[in-house]
């Protein structure tokens, strides 16, 4: 188990408050924000790289809050895979065995896990970008460590090869049940990996709880925003049972729009369309705000939205979340 | 770009064939106006070896202490920040600009038995002016800068992950810097060897101010020139000369790093 106490830390103009969260043992813990939200920062003092003003590290019961890297049982993996260019795949990956020798039969276990048997003789730089994260993954866990900490592990790859080391990483911990901690800014891979996570901004956590907690009830217009749900709006409460909630929330997938007036519909008109790949995101200018809705490719292409059309749209009473602020 | 002549190319390339013929006429010109019998005669002359030797040795003696020196450095710097970084880097870089005669003035007022350091010496018993210890100081305080230089770019470049990755893995600092960083920065260490020791073999102005003897091969070429004119000078020279050319070889053959491509 990690128990991450009061962590802070300056470092020129950015810094880390009061950082407070526990990851239990074999769970698969996520850290996600925006870029410099101050996620690498925490990652950086749990590995030992940075040394926090205040707080308390433990991991397994051990204090580490001052111990250097090497004493700390975890393992690092980066979005630039790190892997040590002047060393074969296999030098790579057996180099941490000296120090900590996980026994003679994981090595052929580990290559074939990540089916990297054919690059043991290479050099990092005859590899593509997601062998080489294989490869950092595979040198990571060959010293069996306590704790497994991924830096944005797939941020620097292409889709498709994403997907499949995104369902690799998911089989590893399964396999080995490493008590595991990654960042990404990426929700998805957040959903599809993580137990549990925080979502951190400008070097607070805003929210901590399960992937589900974090996306179905976002305790702040920040993370409502963050996990897609982009239409909040201030509330103004006329019914005492709900006199908690200063905002509510859309999501762009639960509003429907079209191009001719129907019962109740709001009008509004197109002032931006974001081709996404497999779907369209159409900014509306209503008299409520600023609403973006979402429609797939066929509806978009049937409805043939522009930019300037004067547009309808309508969303269900059950589809409205409420958003406390809890974020102070 | 086909088919089409750009005036400001011809005129860059114009100059680069200027330079060119600037470097390249004097050393073909050395071999040319060289008297080869004299030559062999040379390479046979007890005092020019001799000469020629101390030379090298000097030089390996210097490089040895300023990479000794300069590396360690060299990393600290490049791995932290601190205040007036800048300002110290600057200090190291002094003797770069310093003319090489004012360079051996200021070593002077240090060695000197008239100065407090050099009475000390004197005291003691340690003879430096007109030694190899006064050549060696003279030689490392010109190409100090260049080693240190060298040092800095050959950590430059190596990631700091990629020491953070090898001390999660258990490795401490030591060991990390003796199996990730120093493999990874010793083709540039080596070429930044390189041209310190062939700075420190060509100083003149420095070594002269503090050794005139025992000699050192510019001394002796310098001797030979002002003594016997320009026929003796030049076997001394060209011997020099296929030395510091054998040294540009290794370098060029050396300062390949193919190991930067691959972060």
């Amino acid at each position: 188990m990690i128990e991450i106490r009061n962590l802070s830390i300056s470092l020129g103009d950015f810094s880390l408050k009061d950082i407070s969260f526990e990851v239990k043992e074999g769970e698969f813990y996520i850290l996600f924000g925006p870029t410099g939200a101050g996620k690498s920062v925490v990652m950086e003092t749990i590995a030992g790289m940075l040394v926090p003003d205040k707080g308390r590290i433990v991991i397994g019961g051990r204090e580490v809050t001052r111990l250097k890297p090497e004493k700390r049982d975890i393992a690092i993996c980066y979005q630039d895979y790190a892997l040590f260019p002047h060393l074969t795949v296999e030098e790579n990956i057996r180099y941490g065995v000296k120090y900590k020798d996980p026994g003679p039969e994981f090595f052929p276990r580990l290559v074939a896990l990540l089916g990297i048997g054919p690059l043991l003789k290479r050099y990092p730089e005859n590899l593509s970008g997601g062998e080489k994260q294989r490869v950092s993954l595979a040198r990571a866990l060959m010293v069996r460590p306590g704790v497994f900490l991924l830096d944005e592990p797939l941020a620097a790859l292409d889709s498709h090869i994403k997907d499949r080391l995104m369902r690799d990483i998911k089989q590893l911990h399964k396999e080995f049940h490493m008590t595991t901690i990654m960042i990404t800014h990426s929700f998805q891979e957040a959903f599809f990996l993580g137990d549990r996570g925080s979502v951190i901004h400008e070097g607070r956590i805003q929210q901590t709880g399960t992937m589900e907690e974090i996306f179905l009830y976002p305790n702040s217009p920040f993370v409502a925003d963050f996990v897609g749900l982009k239409n909040v709006f201030k509330a103004e409460v006329f019914h005492h049972l709900h006199a908690d909630t200063p905002y509510i929330g859309i999501r762009p997938e639960n509003i429907r729009l079209h191009k001719k007036k129907t019962p109740a519909s709001i009008s509004g008109v197109v002032t931006d369309i974001s081709d996404m790949g497999s779907y369209f995101e159409i900014v509306i200018a209503a008299d409520m705000g600023r609403v973006t809705a979402m429609t797939m490719l066929g509806g978009y292409v049937r409805e043939h939205f522009k930019i300037g059309d004067q547009v309808y749209f309508t969303f269900s009473a059950r589809d409205i979340q409420r958003i406390p602020d809890y974020s102070d | 770009m086909s088919g089409r002549t750009e005036k400001l190319y011809i005129l860059s390339l114009l100059s680069g064939w200027v330079i060119i013929f600037f470097v390249v006429f004097p050393i073909i010109n050395t071999f040319a106006w060289t008297n080869y019998e004299l030559v062999i005669e040379a390479m046979k002359d007890p005092q020019i070896l001799r000469v020629i030797f101390r030379s090298m040795r000097t030089a390996t003696i210097t490089t040895g202490i300023t990479a000794l020196f300069a590396v360690p450095f060299a990393y600290y710097v490049v791995r932290h920040d601190f205040k007036y970084k800048k300002f110290v880097e600057s200090i190291i870089d002094i003797p770069m600009v310093m003319p090489h005669t004012v360079a051996g003035i200021a070593l002077l007022t240090v060695l000197s038995p008239k100065s407090f350091f050099g009475r000390f010496l004197v005291a003691n018993g340690i003879e430096v002016l007109g030694t190899e210890i006064a050549i060696v100081i003279a030689m490392a305080f010109v190409s100090l800068p260049l080693m240190f230089d060298a040092a800095k770019e050959a950590f430059k470049w190596i990631p700091p992950r990629l020491e953070n990755v090898s001390r999660s893995l258990g490795a401490s600092h030591w060991s990390t810097f003796v199996r990730i960083t120093l493999p990874l920065a010793s083709k540039d260490l080596i070429s930044g060897m390189i041209i310190t020791w062939a700075r420190a073999i060509s100083e003149f102005g420095a070594v002269i101010m503090l050794a005139y003897h025992p000699m050192i091969a510019p001394t002796l070429i310098y001797e030979r020139y002002t003594t016997y004119g320009m026929t003796y000078a030049v076997p001394v020279t060209v011997i020099l000369l296929i030395l510091s050319l054998l040294i540009f070889v290794i370098l060029r053959l050396v300062s390949v790093n193919r190991f930067r491509r691959g972060v």
